[in-house]
């Protein structure tokens, strides 16, 4: 297992978002976390981070406890973040938003600026425009290109198919498939439950903070009672 | 008429750059913590006397006093943030603001205990202490000095900030905080290094103003951060840029009111810094929140 949590309990001030959520990843696999909005995919991504950290409960990352360690100690030992709302920096280019993140990280490998640049053509061209001025789109390439550049061996992707037009999912789908063919594993959270079929393995269905379901995607897929009682608005 | 006006405008520009260097390590520090540092002035102070102590007991030589002094002064700014701020950053900002404030109290008194409760005076220094002939009326070269200082340190500033990889990670941080971690910085001890940085420009400012007003007080941080708030202020808080163009203003409209209208020096001022913000409630370079 590279990632495992277990009954992770996790706060916000006082309410009691996560509540003993259990949940594990093996390498190179590409796994889902479903659920209505509200139920804690935010949070659970968040907390694996180290940016809202669990009160009780373990995170184990590559066979070494992670829980309470701050965020950059997480990101260095091979965990990269986007969040939903992508958050480039606004006052760098698309250039360094990339190469600060390659800098930051101790990690070598097969991602740097060019692969990048190749999995995202349109970054190439905007690699002088500062984040603050590209569209919805360039920057949730711009994220993920981030996130490759630290050469992480997990990704957590928050809403990755969230606003985007269907040609676009059709694209990120083939980019999260050429991004799993280099070794790196993939955990999001989505709402897309067609989008999460083509590219995850498997899934966990979260409800009122704790995981109420896990399956491979195809029986989540093929489950209509899972589906009309935790999924479907 | 134009020797006086020149003469002022000097005079404003020159006491302008004191205030930007207290102003530039009060915004660089409130843009990436997020914490209104009071004790800034103390800073200034501290640098001061320290300039003063170096002069005094090591020798008259006033380079050695500017490399060393502000440097012992970063230590004190170091043990400031890594074992008081550091532990109120999440709280609101009465209680950071109440922190600071005790600093400026607290480093007052020990500077009396330290130096005496009145004023210290400076061994005379040779350097730099000629005059200069501008329209027929002699200038400091001091002065002129201080003058070429303050946009030098607000080029090096910028050429920091805009090219440096330290620079780069630094403005990533005070725009997303949460990101930057995630992508492996240490924010703790980038907080550390900022603060310490932001120390070492307002102890500077307080080591270059001692051959320059010829005596060290207590009051003097005091004085010196009030205007520094304000420059902070009209230049939008957190713009480096704003506080540099705010204390130029600043600088020589004192310098005017103090020649003119000298009854009404400080409301001018004031006048100015109520105009900018009823016009401009973020300031002039101030991004509104």
């Amino acid at each position: 297992m590279i990632l495992e949590l277990s009954r992770i309990d996790t706060y916000y001030g006082t309410s009691h978002i996560l509540q003993g959520v259990d949940l594990s990843v093996r390498e190179g696999e590409v796994v889902a976390l479903l659920g209505r909005n509200g139920v804690g995919k935010t949070t659970t991504l968040r907390s694996i981070m180290g940016l809202s950290p669990p009160r009780r409960g373990s995170v184990r990352f590559s066979g070494r406890e992670i829980t309470g360690r701050p965020p950059y100690e997480v990101a260095r030992s091979g965990v990269a973040y986007v969040p939903d709302d992508l958050r480039i920096f606004p006052d760098l280019t698309t250039e360094e938003n990339l190469e600060i993140a390659r800098r930051l990280s101790p990690r070598k490998g097969y991602w740097n600026r060019d692969r990048v640049f190749d999995l995202f053509p349109k970054l190439r061209d905007l690699s002088g425009h500062r984040g603050m001025n590209l569209s919805g789109g360039e920057k949730k390439m711009l994220g993920i290109g981030r996130a490759l550049m630290a050469n992480p061996s997990l990704i957590l992707l928050d809403e990755p198919s969230e606003g985007l037009a269907p040609l676009v999912v059709a694209n990120l789908v083939e980019v999260l498939a050429t991004i799993r063919g280099q070794g790196v594993t993939i955990l999001l959270a989505d709402q897309n439950l067609k989008f999460c079929r083509r590219v995850c393995n498997r899934g966990y269905i979260l409800e009122k903070g704790a995981v109420r379901h896990s399956g491979g995607m195809e029986e989540i897929w093929a489950d209509e009672e899972i589906i009309r009682k935790y999924l479907v608005l | 008429m134009m020797q006086s006006v020149v003469h002022t405008v000097l005079a404003g520009l020159s006491a302008g750059m004191f205030i930007w260097l207290v102003a530039s390590g009060l915004t660089l520090i409130f843009g990436v913590l997020g914490v209104l540092n009071f004790a800034h002035g103390s800073f200034y102070m501290l640098g001061a006397y320290m300039c003063y102590t170096v002069l005094r007991y090591v020798g008259p030589d006033f380079w050695v006093a500017l490399l060393i002094a502000p440097l012992s002064v970063c230590i004190i700014g170091y043990v400031v943030e890594r074992w008081f701020l550091r532990y109120v950053y999440h709280l609101a900002l009465p209680y950071q603001l109440l922190l600071t404030f005790a600093f400026v109290l607290i480093f007052d008194n020990l500077a009396k205990m330290v130096w005496g409760a009145g004023s210290v005076t400076p061994p005379d220094l040779s350097t730099l202490n000629g005059t200069v002939s501008i329209l027929g009326r002699n200038f400091p070269v001091y002065n002129l000095f201080i003058i070429g200082v303050g946009p030098l340190v607000a080029a090096g500033l910028w050429l920091f900030l805009e090219r440096t990889w330290y620079g780069r990670i630094i403005r990533a941080a005070s725009s997303d905080r949460e990101m930057a971690a995630s992508i492996g910085v240490s924010v703790p001890a980038l907080f550390t290094a900022v603060f310490v940085f932001g120390t070492w420009l307002g102890a500077l400012g307080g080591g270059l103003a001692v051959p320059y007003v010829g005596l060290v007080t207590t009051g003097m941080g005091e004085t010196i951060i009030i205007e520094a708030f304000i420059v902070a202020v009209i230049g939008g808080l957190g713009s480096l840029k704003g506080a540099f163009l705010g204390a130029l203003v600043l600088g020589v409209l004192t310098a005017f009111g103090t020649r003119f209208f000298p009854a009404f020096d400080m409301f001018l001022t004031f006048i100015l810094m109520a105009g900018v913000l009823l016009v401009r409630p973020q300031g002039l370079f101030g991004t509104a929140r």
